[in-house]
């Protein structure tokens, strides 16, 4: 049956691609329906098992961390990295990397899964290990409610056979400790950091605490533009080449994993693989004009991912600063999220707005006294954004799908790039 | 003359951006040179006896709970002061509270301070998407996430009529509720952002209160009535 099913979903995709069309979805469909045991015979031959990576904010770029390590480590590792980050994508990508004998030729697989898809992949298949990272106000339109969230990934954590990594200074996540019976591996920051990440609630309540309540296996100490120092049984420098707290803290989560599944750390292989680490897509990823221009792309889905990324402006010097903002079902209908975010730090710089509720950034940022130019035609606002000299820079926050049409759109205007996969 | 706004329960009830309709209230009294003073109440801190405008926001079904014990304690005094004409805009989770009760799925009773007359059981799915509602004098649109059922009790009065979205309860097409200067609503977004006419409509009868003679000054909405033309037009 598996065979049969593995031939099904392997024909689809080839005759879909032949037609020019996307196959992350259609060929897993077809095998979700017909064969249930399809996706966990396949899942089961990974030697070293499935580790899944949930939570709201920095999946793609943990996952990617993570799977960066395991790979410069010798595993060769299947990964969801180019989205599909949902069970019928991750049976299409087993499909897409199964050989026509059905075989599949991996050691490990790290899936990222958001919170609600990940617990329909648990029906499925039991993880080795779950590394759990921030639970935050995120597309309520899907879920409701924050602490319904924090269920999600409580039953997605029980199902871990080995072990759980979990972000020790989320009170949320902390909680759900109690219910589990794998071994667990906590990762957080330093006291000294409290404000670099301001939390949801911290937004609201100056007078938040730091929050650990566990002792913590790694840690995050201090971070600069280029070096990291990471607290094990003793304190390691490594190289930092992703910009933003929250992406140090991510590689701390990925090194936390890595521990957990290699039961120790090779700091010295470590050091190398970071040094040549690249932000993942659209995840503050940097791309050169020809004129050797900078723009950094930076994904915003919730306030507290938008307002720790707005510390980058602090952090560099940039001419322009671009928001899109769409309110497509992948972005979260909903746009009142952006009253959760405090855009007071953008006073004094050149701000421009596009997307389909660009009115709303606009007004948004009128109310905090920040002036913008707003362009409703994405063309002209990229055309206006990517207009900069040689030595200057700019950084568009962008929606998911307005990300997309951005990236497009940069590829259109027929600016050569250095950039990643552009 | 100087507005003093109270912003009801910041730490417990702030998950929808509904801190946005202060600072609209600010942002529109700071632009007509008018003095304010805002303070932020939460959980056992007093409410201040000259409050011109209390607003309150969503939050929880946690946050809620939290909250609804100290919400009790200040029953009296917050009925009194709607009753002196204190402005009041209370949203969602802030906006259930203000009415009799709330009987959750599981049969359970949450308590409400019974200012507003309205009365609200649990539904079997919640109402999630875009808002758009009409009264006389402005369109209002927003977005709304409850589980919550309310309705309006005899002869009381809603805030808008539903053009697109539940509202309410999805079946009689009202959205919020209004007694006196005590405005109730489900919508978010934040609901005064992108309805100026709402916000002065709640700053005209704060100011009229001490100064009644006072007329509100025109100010440039241009950016606020086109950002609405763009809302009103998306989907559910």
């Amino acid at each position: 049956m598996n065979y049969i099913s593995l031939f099904i979903g392997k024909t689809v995709m080839l005759f879909m691609r032949l037609m020019g069309r996307n196959a992350n979805t259609l060929p897993g469909l077809i095998i979700e329906r017909i064969n249930k045991k399809y996706l966990k015979d396949s899942l089961s031959k990974l030697e070293k098992g499935v580790i899944v990576v949930t939570g709201t904010n920095g999946k793609t770029t943990t996952t990617k961390i993570l799977s960066s390590f395991l790979e410069g480590l010798g595993y060769r590792v299947l990964t969801n990295q180019t989205g599909g980050n949902y069970v019928r994508g991750v049976i299409s990508l087993v499909l897409d990397k199964s050989s026509w004998t059905n075989k599949l030729n991996y050691d490990i697989a790290i899936l990222e899964l958001d919170e609600a898809h990940g617990v329909h992949f648990v029906n499925y298949f039991n993880p080795t290990g779950v590394v759990a990272l921030n639970i935050l106000r995120d597309q309520m339109d899907r879920f409701g409610e924050i602490d319904k969230t924090a269920e999600l990934v409580k039953k997605i954590a029980k199902k871990a056979r080995s072990f759980v990594v979990i972000n020790s200074n989320d009170p949320r996540l902390s909680k759900i400790s109690n219910h589990l019976s794998s071994r667990i591996y906590w990762y957080g920051y330093a006291e000294e950091l409290k404000d670099v990440f301001k939390s949801d609630d911290q937004h609201y309540d100056k007078n938040v605490k730091y929050f650990v309540e566990h002792k913590l296996d790694l840690s995050l100490v201090s971070y600069s533009k280029n070096t990291l120092n990471v607290k094990a049984e003793k304190t390691y420098q490594l190289p930092f080449n992703l910009s933003g707290s929250y992406n140090a803290l991510n590689i701390v989560a990925a090194l936390t994993a890595l521990k957990a599944i290699e039961g120790k750390l090779d700091f010295i292989k470590i050091e190398k693989i970071l040094s040549e680490i690249k932000p993942a897509f659209g995840r503050g990823e940097i791309i050169k004009l020809a004129n050797g221009a900078k723009v950094q792309l930076q994904l915003v889905k919730n306030p507290s991912g938008f307002n720790q990324s707005l510390s980058l402006v602090n952090e560099n010097n940039f001419d322009k600063i671009g928001i899109v903002i769409n309110d497509r079902y992948a972005d979260g209908r909903d746009v009142s999220w952006l009253y959760d975010t405090d855009f007071k730090n953008l006073k004094d710089n050149q701000v421009f707005t596009s997307g389909i509720r660009y009115l709303d950034m606009a007004v948004r940022l009128k109310h905090q006294g920040i002036e913008s130019k707003n362009i409703e035609e994405l063309r002209n606002f990229v055309e206006e954004l990517i207009d900069l000299k040689e030595d200057q820079s700019a950084i568009i926050y962008c929606t998911y799908t307005a990300m997309l049409e951005v990236r497009r759109l940069l590829r259109k205007t027929g600016v050569s790039v250095e950039g990643v996969g552009l | 003359m100087k507005l003093h706004i109270v912003h009801l329960y910041q730490k417990e009830m702030n998950i929808y951006g509904d801190t946005g309709n202060r600072e609209v209230l600010e942002y529109r009294l700071k632009s007509r040179g008018i003095e304010y003073k805002t303070t932020i109440v939460n959980v056992g801190d007093d409410l201040p006896m000259d409050a011109d405008i209390i607003i309150g926001g969503g939050g929880q079904d946690s946050g809620q709970f939290l909250v609804q014990e100290d919400l009790l304690k200040k029953k009296e005094q917050l009925h009194s002061m709607a009753i002196d004409g204190v402005v009041m805009l209370m949203v969602c989770g802030m906006y259930q509270l203000f009415g009799d009760k709330f009987i959750t799925s599981k049969k359970e009773e949450i308590k409400g301070i019974d200012i507003l007359p309205i009365t609200t059981r649990a539904g079997k799915k919640r109402l999630i998407g875009n808002v758009v509602a009409k009264n006389t004098y402005s369109t209002i649109v927003g977005y709304e996430n409850h589980s919550g059922l309310t309705y309006l009790k005899d002869g009381s009065t809603s805030l808008a009529e539903v053009v697109l979205g539940a509202g309410n309860n999805g079946k009689d097409k009202s959205e919020g509720c209004v007694l006196n200067n005590v405005f109730g609503t489900y919508m978010h977004g934040p609901v005064l952002s992108k309805s100026p006419e709402l916000a002065d409509e709640l700053l005209r009868r704060a100011l009229k209160r001490s100064s009644p003679a006072y007329k509100l000054e025109k100010i440039d909405d241009s950016l606020e009535i086109e950002a609405r033309k763009v809302a009103v037009n998306r989907p559910r």
